[in-house]
């Protein structure tokens, strides 16, 4: 009996939450990783702000289809559409690149790997309603990209004479 | 198998395991701290503010908490750590599903294995789970540095 009461005590014991001991060694593991993070951060060459900023896209990069056209008809900026693959073989604006919002990071680096950081690029989804294109943009913006816009109405808007059909240039 | 769950040996190698995993996947996501906040981002969770404050912060403490379950140190509030990320993950990568959200998961940074979220990867968290609870559990410190500062 009374060995089952220890038994019992000892099952107890362990399944309490942590001793005084061990919530100090909690707080010490907390506090050592945020330190190390504040230091690694501080002193890595290509360190993170501390507050990510909301992707704010500003009024110049918010292209209305007017705004966009002469661009495309002049080729000043190459246009990516964040929707699915088969929305985009279905019809999408000429020579426009397909990078899905959520392909995989492999793929989206190594087409955002061949672009220009400094060149104007264009990026749209179906409409005005769709947020995947501004989500494509700030994550672009994320890694150095300058001048990305989103087309603010959408392949919807765009002229059909300057859509096509197919795959990826 | 009572005695196999509570030999010491088992409770090394799932020290070794456990930490192990949380080494490697801290490892990525302090090297690439960009991709692991894009990561986070894409699971809608969290406010934006916090973000990168996450992006920094788990991984540190994915890899103190790895550290110091290998050489057994703090092996009790280790666990407790590892168990709390766990359920957090799990809890995130459910609602990820539950929104039909195909995102990375985010779990072991950018590598050849990167996976999206689904079932596989709560069932491994799960597992990770049962292992943090394990250690959490049984207190055996032999082989372990708690060992030679006990009282």
């Amino acid at each position: 009996m009374m060995i089952e009461n220890m038994n019992k005590q000892s099952r107890e014991h362990r399944l309490r939450l942590l001793k005084k001991k061990e919530w100090y060694q909690l707080v010490v593991l907390v506090l050592l990783s945020a330190a190390s993070a504040i230091l690694f951060n501080a002193f890595s060459g290509d360190s993170l702000r501390l507050s990510y900023q909301a992707p704010q896209i500003s009024a110049g990069s918010m292209l209305t289809v007017e705004e966009a056209l002469p661009m495309h008809k002049r080729r000043e900026a190459v246009f990516i559409d964040a929707r699915k693959e088969s929305e985009y073989h279905s019809g999408h604006i000429s020579q426009a690149i397909n990078i899905p919002h959520n392909s995989s990071r492999t793929f989206k680096m190594e087409q955002f790997g061949r672009l220009d950081k400094k060149q104007n690029i264009i990026v749209y989804c179906e409409s005005a309603s769709c947020a995947t294109a501004e989500r494509l943009v700030a994550e672009m913006q994320f890694i150095g990209f300058g001048q990305v816009a989103v087309l603010v109405d959408g392949f919807e808007a765009w002229p059909p004479q300057f859509a096509e059909k197919g795959k990826t240039p | 198998m009572k005695g196999l769950f509570s030999h010491p040996i088992t409770h090394l190698m799932i020290r070794l395991i456990l930490g192990g995993l949380f080494i490697y996947a801290a490892v990525y996501k302090i090297a690439d701290p960009y991709q692991f906040a894009n990561d986070i981002r894409n699971y809608d969770l969290l406010p934006y503010y916090l973000v990168n404050l996450m992006a920094l912060f788990l991984p540190w403490l994915e890899l103190y908490c790895g550290l110091f379950l290998i050489v057994g140190l703090f092996v009790r509030a280790g666990s407790t750590l590892i168990g709390l990320m766990l359920v957090v993950f799990i809890i995130a990568i459910i609602s990820a599903i539950l929104r039909g959200l195909d995102i990375e998961c985010g779990c072991y940074g950018e590598m050849a294995t990167a996976s999206r979220v689904g079932l596989k990867k709560v069932l491994e968290d799960v597992i990770l789970l049962a292992m943090a609870f394990y250690l959490f559990w049984d207190q055996s410190s032999q082989w372990a540095i708690d060992d030679w500062l006990k009282d």
